[in-house]
């Protein structure tokens, strides 16, 4: 099969990226060529210092630039401008506080005239020196920072990612008001010329963990960078498993807490959410609100979430084991029980479970794609048709609707849905596993997993880290509870943070 | 292709192991006839093996059975749902039609074949037991004729019980104890208990009236257990201390009976002693507690005493314990002290008596250590004249005396015989106070 596909790429050339992207001189008439067949694209002279002043030009592209503060900040500045004598004069004025902008550059390429106008900047082009100014509009429309959608928290802060790579960089940078955060800049797709900012605190994070994210950054050489799911398969250490190796969160302040445990973080424009790495398992089961929580309701909820995730990943596969082969490990009174209810069923055991497991796939994935109203609709029509008709009709067994909605309402249990999903995958295989040979292929399948698992890495470290990797004090300690924040002095060990304490010592 | 190579030989894991498609591998849990209680009886030189299965929560259905082959069939109770219709929808597989009465309604049966099997399944919980009975020259055999009488796979894997009938039991466990370890679905946490002056089928048939037998059983080894009566053993043991100890006392069960007549209920009463894997000997409920004290088995107890006035005093044992001290020189074991300590509290006075009034307690004491002694003093006899150390008492004085009793050897009769045994009961009565005046307490 990999034969097929790779006969096919032979066909297609590729396409190295051009460098420069536009050749030329940075004039107004080209310019004008690249921007052609473009509505929203805005370029007319415009004279320096009045009518007696110097003849350049002004562009940009509407909608990335406000016109009115373009006409306040720029035009307004180029009318008040004394008249220069020539466009050398006229371009040092308005680069050294002339124009009434936040950022001015001087650009001496096509390329960097394109980035800067579909980066949303006004240009300013000076035919005769062949070069331009770049000038930052800071007042594009943007969605309002609002509440998170996905992760709710009573305790903590309220505001959340929006598509806007700045705003974002800025909430992070009023959680964390040091210079020690470092931002780069990375722009990611040919097409798009996505921006992506590589974040960081100084002599906090390991450098190899930063240094890995820029490069897998820089790396991605594609057309477009918009999805979510296309970040984490170009910056995961193996794109093929299932696990999500990267956390991503919607609220700044995890992020930060994360940036300050010393991971690196990666923020996208476009994306309302930001990317943490080293992404593993233990990390996956933390919730936004652990650390608002007393720490023994905390621990409670995260050995909780653990007990969820096996209960989530088994309990299909365990029963069908069970009930097809080891009915001796059953309470009497309780095989009684399952006995009577499965009395006269058509199907075997194995085949309700797999068909309602899929049933419940589907229902879950038609409310999730539907319109809010409408799925409500659907969840309720599918539970009284699954989960009452089915029964009274006699085609599936109470007990086993027991079984495929515990596991279902504890795969919810898990925070990270992107780990949900993939232990969805993984009980419905191991579910088949158990119908064919009971709990030996069960335990097969879960040590096939922890295999699997035990192998992964995210950036360099273990992704059961700590689980595997550190003593019995730390994996209690990292992975299996929430220890009261006081005594949590010391920064994970997995990490290989430089700075391992993150305060006073308690004495 | 490393990855894909162990991807693929971690799946042929699961269909090369031999195992895929074995016949009876996978079955589904409906298809399953549960069996819970087996009896075993022992008459003209076959075993009689009757077996009580459930298939509901709440009780029991029922199903006919019958033997087909060995001459002789002996159906059983063939109603269903406690009506009154006789089972007589089976084949008939020959010999004579067995009459076994029904629990519930008195129904004859006219020998069928097991008819009732899926007719039944599932009917309220009313319905008496399922029961299937077969006969043959092994237990083996027995049991697998009774697989034709269903269509479903009798499974043994929730054996709760085995019954066995005194006939058998005076026969010898020798073969089931056999049987049982060579069926893989037989737990050692199954209890053993055996008839007095019944058959296993009596007990199945009629013991358990329309309430679960095991459920039943169950009920009596709590109250038993309450009462220091019989400890239910279960077959693990049984197996274990019949090879370190050589002997063994489990429950006995049998019939009540009023003016002579089966009340059909039961009850313990009392143990039955097995050496060398034959019953030796019955104890009574006493001699059962005094055996119990002897083994330190037993802890609490409820005891009627008269008080010197004539009045009955219920007392309830909180505690029992027992030393084993055996006394001599350097070689030899001159005698061994038996020291029992009993603690009790007053559960009942009959008419007024006043338990604060110390001439009372003092002469209750006195009586309580006195029925102690006497317990312990006929088990001791009993344990002499059956041969068998079911108490571990030897054992235990090996313990302390290690050099002066052998390993082996002399038998247990004679280490009674040779050696003088003192029991020594100390009764202290705690926790009392007068109902009619609260402040005057003990």
């Amino acid at each position: 099969m990999a034969g097929i596909f790779q006969k096919r790429a032979k066909n297609v050339p590729y396409h190295p990226p051009k460098d420069p992207r536009y050749p030329g001189e940075l004039t107004s008439e080209n310019i004008r060529r690249i921007f052609e067949n473009m509505e929203d694209f805005t370029l007319r002279p415009v004279m320096a210092g009045g009518r007696d002043g110097v003849k350049i030009f002004f562009c940009f592209v509407d909608g990335l630039v406000s016109g009115r503060d373009a006409g306040d900040l720029i035009l307004r500045a180029l009318r008040e401008c004394p008249p220069p004598a020539e466009e050398q004069a006229a371009l040092e004025h308005l680069l050294h506080g002339g124009a009434f902008t936040a950022e001015t550059k001087r650009v001496d390429s096509l390329d960097g005239a394109a980035d800067a106008l579909t980066q949303g900047c006004c240009l300013l082009i000076f035919d005769g020196l062949k070069a331009a100014l770049s000038l930052q509009q800071k007042g594009m429309d943007k969605r309002a920072v609002s509440e998170p959608s996905v992760e709710n928290v009573v305790k903590g802060a309220k505001d959340s990612f929006i598509e806007d790579i700045r705003t974002n960089t800025a909430l992070v940078r009023k959680k964390l008001r040091t210079p020690q955060l470092k931002a780069v800049s990375v722009t990611v797709g040919r097409k798009s010329r996505t921006k992506a900012d590589v974040l960081w605190v100084e002599g906090v994070a390991d450098v190899r963990i930063v240094d890995a994210m820029k490069a897998r950054a820089a790396s991605i050489d594609i057309d477009g960078f918009l999805a979510t799911a296309a970040v984490e398969e170009y910056i995961s250490d193996n794109p093929a498993s299932m696990l999500p190796q990267l956390i991503y969160t919607e609220r700044p302040a995890r992020f930060a807490s994360h940036l300050l445990e010393g991971r690196v973080g990666l923020l996208i424009d476009g994306l309302p959410l930001g990317y943490i790495a080293p992404g593993t398992l233990p990390q996956h089961m933390r919730a936004p609100e652990d650390k608002a929580n007393n720490y023994v309701v905390a621990s409670f909820l995260v050995l909780l979430r653990y007990v969820c995730l096996l209960i989530s990943l088994l309990a299909p596969a365990v029963y069908i084991a069970i009930s097809s082969f080891h009915q001796e490990m059953l309470p009497t009174n309780l095989l009684l029980s399952v006995m009577q209810s499965k009395e006269r069923l058509p199907f075997s055991t194995a085949a309700e479970i797999i068909a309602m497991l899929i049933a419940f796939e589907m229902l879950q994935e038609a409310g999730l794609r539907m319109p809010r109203n409408i799925g409500q609709t659907v969840s309720i029509i599918g539970a009284l048709i699954v989960g009452e008709s089915a029964v009274s009709a006699g085609f599936i067994s109470p007990a086993v609707v027991i079984v495929v909605a515990l596991a279902g309402i504890t795969g919810f249990v898990i925070p990270n849905q992107d780990l949900a999903s993939a232990l969805r995958v993984w009980r419905l295989g191991l579910a088949f596993a158990g119908a064919v040979l009971g709990l030996y292929a069960v335990a097969m399948g879960l040590a096939l997993l922890i295999f699997i698992m035990a192998g992964a890495e995210s950036f360099g470290v273990p992704y059961l880290a700590p689980l595997v990797s550190s003593p019995l004090s730390d994996t209690v300690k990292f992975a299996l509870t929430q220890p009261p924040l006081y005594r949590s002095t010391l920064r994970e060990e997995d990490l290989n943070t430089p700075d391992r304490r993150n305060q006073k010592e308690r004495k | 292709m490393k990855k894909t190579a162990l991807i693929f030989l971690s799946c042929a894991l699961f269909v090369l192991t031999g195992c895929y498609g074995a016949p009876g591998l996978s079955r589904e849990i409906d298809d399953l006839e549960l069996i819970l209680i087996m009896g075993v009886d022992y008459a003209e030189e076959e075993y009689e093996i009757t077996l009580a299965g459930g298939q509901s929560s709440s009780g029991y259905t029922e199903q006919g059975g019958s033997k087909t082959g060995g001459g002789e069939s002996s159906g059983s109770s063939g109603n269903s749902g406690g009506s009154s219709g006789d089972s007589s929808g089976g084949a008939e597989s020959g010999g004579k039609g067995g009459s076994g009465n029904s629990s519930g309604s008195g129904g004859e049966n006219s020998g069928g074949n097991q008819s009732g099997g899926s007719a039944s399944s599932g009917s309220s919980s009313a319905a008496p037991p399922v029961l299937l009975s077969a006969r043959g020259k092994t237990i083996s055999a027995a049991v697998a004729k009774m697989q034709a009488y269903t269509e479903k796979h009798m499974f043994y894997g929730h054996l709760e019980q085995v019954i066995i009938g005194q006939s058998a039991a005076e026969h010898g466990v020798e073969d089931l104890l056999d049987y049982m370890r060579r069926d893989p679905e037989m737990r050692p946490s199954t209890k053993i208990y055996v008839t007095r002056d019944c058959t296993a089928r009596d007990i199945m048939e009629k013991g358990g009236g329309h309430s679960a037998l095991p459920n039943l059983l169950a009920a009596l080894e709590d109250a038993g257990r309450q009462l220091s009566l019989a400890p239910a053993v279960p077959l693990g043991r049984f197996e274990g201390d019949m090879v370190s100890f050589g002997a063994v006392s489990v429950p006995a069960l049998k019939l009540t009976e009023i003016d002579g007549k089966s009340a059909g209920a039961l009850e313990i009463c009392g143990s039955a002693v097995f050496r060398e894997n034959k019953l030796a000997g019955y104890l009574s409920q006493d001699e059962t507690r005094g055996a119990n004290i002897l083994s330190r088995v037993a802890r609490t107890d409820m005891v009627e005493l008269d008080t010197p006035e004539g009045q009955a005093v219920a007392l309830r044992i909180t505690e029992t314990d027992l030393t084993l001290r055996p006394v001599g020189g350097e070689d030899e074991i001159e005698c061994i002290n038996i020291n029992v300590y009993v603690e009790a509290e007053v559960a009942g006075a009959n008419g007024g008596t006043d338990v604060t009034d110390e001439r009372v307690l003092e002469a209750l004491e006195i009586a309580l250590a006195d029925k102690e002694r006497e317990r312990v003093a006929d088990a001791l006899t009993l344990s002499e004249i059956y041969d068998a150390d079911f108490a571990r008492i030897y054992p235990r004085l090996r313990i302390k005396a290690p050099r002066k009793l052998p390993e082996k050897g002399e038998s247990w009769q004679d280490f009674l015989h040779s050696n003088t045994i003192n029991i020594n009961v100390e009764a202290v009565i705690r926790r009392v106070y007068n109902t009619k005046n609260p402040g005057g307490t003990r």
